[in-house]
């Protein structure tokens, strides 16, 4: 090593981070606030001899007491105030147009179970010290009723009221001190927490500084990483230290203020190393030795691991990013250290073993120490851990420094896992097939997201916001309709546009009327069927759909508007809307990895977002006969319509059942059963047509299965989709069980 | 003076640098061609052990080059290696630090270079006031500094306007005179053919041509014409080496 290299190079750092306009800004203020915070007495004593009170309003109280049981005592209490006015007043009429500010007005009465009863009627908030001398008036005129009214002494009353007094004693806690050292400790985390994030942005921005400006290139031709590294940890304390020094600095200048001030007002100094030294003794004096030696190396060991994770930035805003994984650590550690150890812990050996470990022990030990649970063994072994760790860390992170600060490019290392087979422009595709479905991933991920969260923040909000404003107007099941509707609308919309940013626009759309209908017909007999097969089945196992039978589940539905409502916010809505998102979006976005993909996919999708077996079954299927219209027809309309007709279908024969009785049902499901029969009909016709007919009509196009779809798991949007997803569908499930 | 016996360097699959050996004589201008991505920044960071080579010795007067041999060594980096918050003499000080200089000597340096490129009124701007040609003039009078014996320069006359470059080309020839031993590397062969005595010529990390730059522009054929001009030796040797 080169000390005069590595001076050199301190000697810059230090020189660049003093003599910089925003350090002397910071300074200026910090200045301004410690003289500030040393004169606050000498603030306080001017203000108050120059009668400049912050609060000197005047105010009015008048009381009512119609049951006479105040008597003078407000007048006595409120005596010695100047600002108070207190009048006794025969009736409250003070409404809001006629009370004036300032204005407090006090009503007693007598209570037969709550012995007295007040009203404390004012414009606007009172102040807090007034109010407190009301409740406290309260209290004793409660006191005083209670003694007359029970026969029982006033001063055996008070005993009873008063506190019990309780000394505590912990025989392992160091009570004497322990107050002193836990604001020692509480302070001195937060200190050392501060100093960890200055140290952290300082060292990632320098490094970054250097690396993007390709400095580092020229430095490491005359001096070594680890040179350099070491220069640059030890500048970076030792701007700390001198900020330190300088913060101090400020503090005696406020403190020599104060002094010159109270001497010239002809009052007698204490000084302030006597009032420090007679509060502190040996033994705190040691637990702050201990806590500066284990802050002071951590902070070390903290630098060093920031520097080799500054080493992989590549750009200036990275600089910032790299700060956040030490920075939650730390967060981390300082919640578990409040949360793990206080007086009523238990220490195990968990716990013991954690303290030992490096970056934790510098919050732990202090804190065992102040809960008296401290070993030798423990202090020993820490220390000597957090000693050694410095050097390894050093020998390490000057390795991915070295290797970090020379690698100006931003992807990562090479996939060794790609075959070597595989020639360059394979490999070049394969890279892009990724990246395609990364994007895909991504976009899907996203809006599951986002589908999710505003399902559960419409029903929140709209759940209090529409019956607050439109209760006494519609009745309770109109509106939670209402709710259900634009509930469906916002939280399918949002995701779908999200969709449509990633969406190529599709050029499938098929202009035969004819065939489309008849699309439409042979896809109303495979609805039917799938209708009729799981009903079937349903039956056969006894199981129910209880989702369904809780959203048809609804009152007043004799009324007509209601019964609009219904078909509207169970049918029509969420048949267009699902239909934009699980259809449009999803088939659009995957059509390029082939039909059957898409129509898989999006109906795996669709499946899973209805969060239960039963639903999600029946979603499942739909969703293939559904995504097979769409790709066969590319007209929205007709999927819109199939699904608003299925959803109707269910709360159409709700309402009539309700209303009109089975005749009526009779009578509507023959209306359907024709129509099923009809698709049925076109359908056996088309099997039978001729081949090339045939195929346009009935087989789907497709490519074969992709297979680098496992690429999606990549993606981290995704992945938390799917683990919200996952976390839903087993909370509605086992809910409904419940049911 | 600097000698490379069979450097290689590989990034994992990829070989930068192919089995490259050189020699250069003391007091001479040697220059290495190529295109861009041929390997001649990786040959200059081994040169200067930024980077470990992995295989092949460099040799400077007859020894590895430690760091004693470093601070007789004057760099400069293709890219901009200028911190642009830092003014030029604050960099300088910076730089000179690194190299042992004291404040005096670095002042002394720095007016007497800045005078030759008539550029004083920078001397007290930041660097990210400056325009490109001016870097690069800052950079060469950093990477001279200190009164290096040996002076790599890479890619020293890109973004300079003609002007500049006479000018820099001057101090090059000035500093030959003075005894130093300059490599530097270009893409341009018109550089090359004015100021160097030797060259190598290298292509996706191997050596293709090396010698006395007269020596090749005399007796090079192409099908069995002479040919005088670098430019078109280059493309007949990199074309045939596609095949």
């Amino acid at each position: 090593m080169n000390k005069q290299k590595i001076k050199g190079i301190v000697r810059c750092s230090i020189k660049q981070n003093i003599q910089n306009k925003w350090f002397v800004v910071f300074n200026i203020l910090l200045l301004i606030l410690l003289v500030i915070m040393a004169n606050a007495n000498n603030i306080r004593k001017f203000l108050e001899d120059n009668n400049i009170k912050l609060f000197n309003d005047e105010i009015t109280i008048e009381y009512v007491d119609t049951d006479n049981l105040i008597g003078d005592i407000v007048e006595k209490t409120f005596e010695e105030y100047e600002k108070v006015t207190v009048s006794k007043i025969d009736k409250n009429e003070y409404t809001q147009g006629n009370i004036k500010d300032n204005l407090v007005v006090l009503e007693i009465f007598k209570d037969d179970s709550q012995i007295i009863k007040a009203k404390i009627t004012s414009k606007e908030g009172i102040d807090g010290g007034v109010y407190e001398k009301l409740i406290s008036i309260l209290e004793e005129i409660r006191i005083d009723q209670f003694s007359k009214n029970n026969n029982i002494e006033r001063d055996k009353l008070e005993l009873l009221n008063s506190e019990v007094s309780v000394e505590r004693v912990m025989l392992g806690v160091d009570a004497e001190n322990s107050d002193t050292k836990q604001a020692i400790q509480f302070a001195s985390t937060f200190i050392v927490y501060m100093i960890s994030i200055f140290i952290f942005s300082k060292i990632a921005n320098e490094i970054a500084n250097e690396k993007v400006s390709k400095s580092i290139e020229y430095v490491l031709t005359t001096v070594t990483a680890k040179e350099y590294l070491l220069a640059k940890i030890i500048s970076v304390i030792a701007v700390v230290l001198i900020q330190s020094v300088f913060v101090l600095v400020y503090y005696m200048i406020g403190n020599l203020l104060n002094s010159l001030i109270m001497i010239s007002s002809g009052v007698e100094l204490v000084s302030d190393a006597e009032v420090i030294s007679s509060a502190i003794d040996k033994d705190i004096i040691a637990y702050i030795c201990v806590v500066f030696v284990y802050s002071l190396l951590t902070l070390i060991l903290l630098s060093i691991i920031q520097a080799a994770l500054s080493s992989k930035t590549t750009n200036m805003s990275e600089a910032g990013n790299s700060m956040t994984f030490l920075m939650v650590i730390t967060v981390a550690v300082y919640m578990c250290t409040f949360s793990l150890i206080n007086p009523y812990t238990n220490m195990n050996v968990a716990i013991y073993i954690i303290s030992c470990i490096p970056l934790v022990s510098n919050y732990f030990i202090p804190a065992i120490m102040i809960i008296g649970q401290a070993k030798t063994w423990q202090i020993i072994v820490s220390f000597l851990l957090l000693v050694i760790s410095i050097p390894v860390a050093f020998n390490i992170c000057s390795k991915v420094f070295k290797n970090g600060v020379l690698d100006y490019n931003n992807k990562k290392s090479k996939n060794k896992k790609v075959k070597k087979e595989l020639t360059l422009k394979e490999e070049q595709e394969l890279k892009f097939e990724k990246y395609k479905f990364r994007t895909i991933a991504l976009a899907v991920g996203m809006s599951i997201i986002i589908y999710f969260v505003l399902q559960v923040v419409c029903q929140v909000i709209l759940d209090k916001l529409f019956p607050a404003l439109l209760l006494g107007i519609l009745t309770e099941s109109q509106i939670s309709l209402i709710v259900m509707a634009l509930t469906s609308v916002i939280s399918l919309v949002l995701p779908y546009a999200f969709l449509n940013l990633y969406c190529k626009k599709a050029n499938f759309k098929n202009d035969n009327k004819k065939y489309n209908r008849k699309f439409l017909l042979i896809a109303i007999f495979f609805t039917a069927m799938i209708q009729i097969i799981l009903m079937i089945l349903q039956t056969c196992t006894g199981l129910e759909n209880k989702a369904v039978e809780t959203i048809l589940d609804i009152e007043g539905l004799d009324n007509l508007f209601t019964q609009i409502l219904f078909v509207l916010s169970i049918a029509i809505i969420p048949g267009i809307f699902e239909e934009l998102l699980f259809r449009k979006g999803l088939i659009n976005l995957t059509k390029d990895f082939g039909d059957k993909f898409a129509i898989l996919f999006s109906s795996l999708v669709f499946a899973f977002c209805h969060l239960n077996v039963t639903q999600g079954v029946f979603a499942f299927l739909m969703g293939l006969v559904l995504g097979t219209l769409y790709v066969k027809t590319g007209n929205m309309k007709y999927n819109m319509l199939l699904h608003a007709l299925n959803n109707a279908y269910a709360a159409i024969c709700t309402i009539l059942i309700t209303c009109e009785g089975y005749t009526a049902v009779l009578a509507f499901n023959i209306i359907v059963m024709s129509v099923i029969l009809l698709g049925g009909l076109v359908f056996i016709k088309e099997l039978f047509r001729k081949v090339s007919v045939k195929e346009k009509l009935i087989t789907i196009e497709g490519k074969a299965f992709p297979e680098n779809i496992k690429y999606m798991l990549t993606d981290y949007t995704f992945i938390i989709g799917i683990i919200l997803l996952a976390l839903a569908f087993g909370v509605t499930e086992s809910m409904l069980k419940l049911l | 003076m600097l000698e490379l016996k069979n450097i290689t360097k590989k990034f994992e699959e990829n070989i930068a640098v192919d089995n490259i050996s050189f020699k250069v004589e003391q007091g001479k201008i040697f220059g290495i061609v190529g295109r861009n991505g041929a390997g001649k920044s990786t040959t200059f960071r081994m040169i200067l052990n930024i980077i470990e080579p992995t295989e092949g010795t460099c040799l400077y007067n007859g020894k590895k080059i430690d760091s004693n041999a470093l601070d007789r060594i004057g760099y400069l980096p293709e890219e901009g290696s200028l911190i642009p918050t830092y003014t030029v003499v604050e960099l300088c000080e910076y730089y000179g630090s690194l190299k042992l200089l004291s404040d005096e000597e670095i002042k002394i340096n720095l007016i007497k270079w800045l005078e030759e490129f008539n550029i004083l009124e920078y001397m007290n701007k930041k660097i990210k006031d400056l325009s490109k040609g001016n870097r690069q003039k800052i950079q060469f009078i950093i990477s001279v500094l200190h009164n290096p014996d040996l002076i790599i320069l890479d890619e020293p006359f890109s973004g300079l306007d003609p002007i500049s470059v006479e000018e820099l080309k001057k101090a090059i020839l000035k500093l030959k005179e003075e005894g130093k031993t300059i490599i530097f590397s270009s893409h341009r062969m018109e550089h090359i053919e004015m100021l160097c005595e030797d060259v190598l010529l290298i292509d996706k990390g191997k050596s293709i041509l090396q010698g006395n730059l007269k020596d090749i522009l005399e007796n090079y054929e192409i099908d069995g014409k002479k040919h005088n001009s670098l430019n078109e030796i280059f493309i007949d040797k990199v074309g045939s080496l596609d095949e």
